[in-house]
């Protein structure tokens, strides 16, 4: 029997470790192991480098570290199928819940925003993580790993855009439009770059990177859908009208006024109440626009760069109570209206009624033609007072 | 892969945890070379258990609290050995009784006139 030397053990524990097992628990035990092969089996005629080389080569298949990957999968082998038992639950309540969240918000039921968030939360921080562990656990190719676990990365960021734009929340496009542009530009030709140098693999790369590709620009081009031109100069040809009318109501209200050359309660009301609509007009442009600065001049439905902005609409006119708020325009409407109530021949008289209009929750178009037909109003109504004065 | 016999290693996958508490049974104490040569000599080398294998599975094991282990230091190595847990104990007639009743119904399902080991 060959007895070992200081000098050898410890040679053989610096290559066990400079092959990479980690854990000294398995480094201890590969070295008790080897030395008690060489132990018995070397004479100690050959060289002794030589024989361990041969002696470790017995112990795995590529290389050593292998002992302690396969040490740690067995270790965490019983959570293994509780991970993809819970894969396979929260794959199903997912779709469920997207599913159903999608049919009620396009039947607008109530309850369909939460369905819609449960089911992308759990889609996107439990169902597609455990989907990048158990990925990682595979017994594939490491390029082919990482290219899959960037790809899941990007579901995860497009998902969860994709349910703020659902949602309407802010950073939606940064999030939408960033994953989907990583995946179709980067994503794509990487899998089919990778794929297609493995035979094996070629045919399926071909196919999958087709559709993958012409499922994401067919994507892009469904989301960044706006409303056809026609559609668009017909909503603004609208506005025209309605602002030349009250430009010609205005002047012909000038001319009467002129000759009555009286300062009335209700003309300065009327006044007021324009330039009130007026201010809240320029401050929701500019608002969407992003001008720090209000331009008074730049108000109209024409001067808007996002006439669909519903945030805006949220920000700075529902939730806020500025002088440029909802709440401000109703108090002033208010206002108007009590004074409307006194003013002689009020039968001919029409007072506002904000509360038939929808002015929440909707784009911002909608709302400057709303405000213009206010103003539209209010101008038809002084013009009835001085006429029948 | 790992384990190096004349038999298919689907056949023997699964087996190596049984294989392990039996011999600690019945052998008290060892480590894992003992183990190795163990198994190899009692199957007339029809099984040799590769490192690969064995070393991961007694990692599982002592893991699980079927086997504790005892450091004995031999100049700069540290050998381990393994014992078997009152836990352990129950798992190999567990393990044993649940491999001999597999046994039977392949003996039975395969049509084969082979004699039942006695557990």
């Amino acid at each position: 029997m060959y007895s070992i030397t200081d000098d050898e053990v410890e040679y053989i524990l610096n290559d066990i470790e400079k092959r990479g097992v980690t854990t000294e628990d398995v480094r201890y035990n590969i070295l008790d192991h080897v030395c008690c092969i060489i132990e018995n089996e070397f004479n100690g005629e050959k060289d002794f480098t030589k024989f361990y080389e041969n002696t470790i080569a017995r112990f795995y298949k590529n290389e050593l570290s292998e002992i302690e990957r396969e040490t740690e999968n067995l270790l965490t082998f019983k959570y293994y199928y509780a991970m993809k038992r819970t894969l396979k639950i929260t794959g199903l309540i997912s779709t469920v819940l997207i599913a159903f969240g999608a049919f009620f918000k396009v039947m607008h039921w109530p309850g369909a925003g939460m369905m819609y968030v449960l089911g992308f939360v759990t889609l996107c921080f439990l169902f597609i993580p455990l989907n990048i562990v158990l990925q990682s656990r595979d017994d594939k190719k490491k390029s082919d790993k990482i290219v899959m676990i960037f790809g899941l990365l990007l579901a995860i960021a497009g998902f969860i855009g994709l349910l703020f734009k659902t949602m309407h929340w802010p950073g939606a496009n940064f999030l939408f439009f960033g994953s989907l542009g990583l995946f179709g530009l980067v994503f794509v030709p990487i899998y089919f770059i990778t794929r297609y140098r493995d035979p094996e693999t070629r045919f399926n790369a071909i196919i999958h990177s087709t559709f993958m590709f012409a499922g994401a620009a067919i994507f892009f081009g469904l989301i960044s859908l706006k409303p056809s031109l026609p559609v668009k100069e017909s909503v603004e040809s609208l506005n025209e009208y309605q602002e030349t009318n009250i430009e010609r109501i205005q002047k012909s209200n000038k001319l009467l006024n002129s000759d009555a050359k009286k300062e009335t309660e209700l003309i300065n009301s009327s006044q007021i109440l324009d330039t009130k609509i007026e201010a809240i007009r320029s401050n929701l442009v500019a608002k969407s626009n992003g001008n720090m600065g209000m331009d008074a001049m730049r108000n109209s439905l024409t001067d808007t760069r996002n006439p669909d902005d519903v945030g805006v609409i949220v920000d700075y006119f529902q939730i806020s109570s500025d002088e440029n708020s909802f709440q401000a325009l109703e108090k002033s409407i208010q206002e108007y209206n009590e004074v409307l109530k006194t003013a002689e021949n009020a039968e001919f008289l029409r007072p506002i009624d904000i509360s038939s209009l929808q002015m929440k929750n909707t784009i911002l178009s909608v709302v400057l033609l709303e405000l213009v037909d206010i103003q539209l109003q209010v101008a038809m109504n002084e013009n009835s007072y001085l006429s029948l004065k | 892969m790992y384990i190096c016999s004349m038999y298919s290693s689907e056949l023997i996958k699964g087996t190596l945890k049984t294989i392990v508490l039996n011999l600690l049974k019945d052998n008290q104490k060892m480590y894992g070379y003992e183990i190795s040569q163990k198994v190899k000599s009692m199957t007339d080398d029809k099984i040799q258990i590769t490192e690969g294998a064995l070393y991961p599975t007694l990692h599982a094991l002592e893991k699980q609290g079927d086997v504790i282990t005892e450091k004995v230091y031999i100049g700069k190595r540290v050998r381990k050995y393994y014992t078997l847990t009152d836990q352990g104990k129950v798992t190999r007639t567990e393990r044993v009784n649940e491999f001999s009743d597999f046994m039977k119904t392949m003996k039975f399902l395969l049509d084969l006139d082979i004699a039942t080991p006695n557990v």
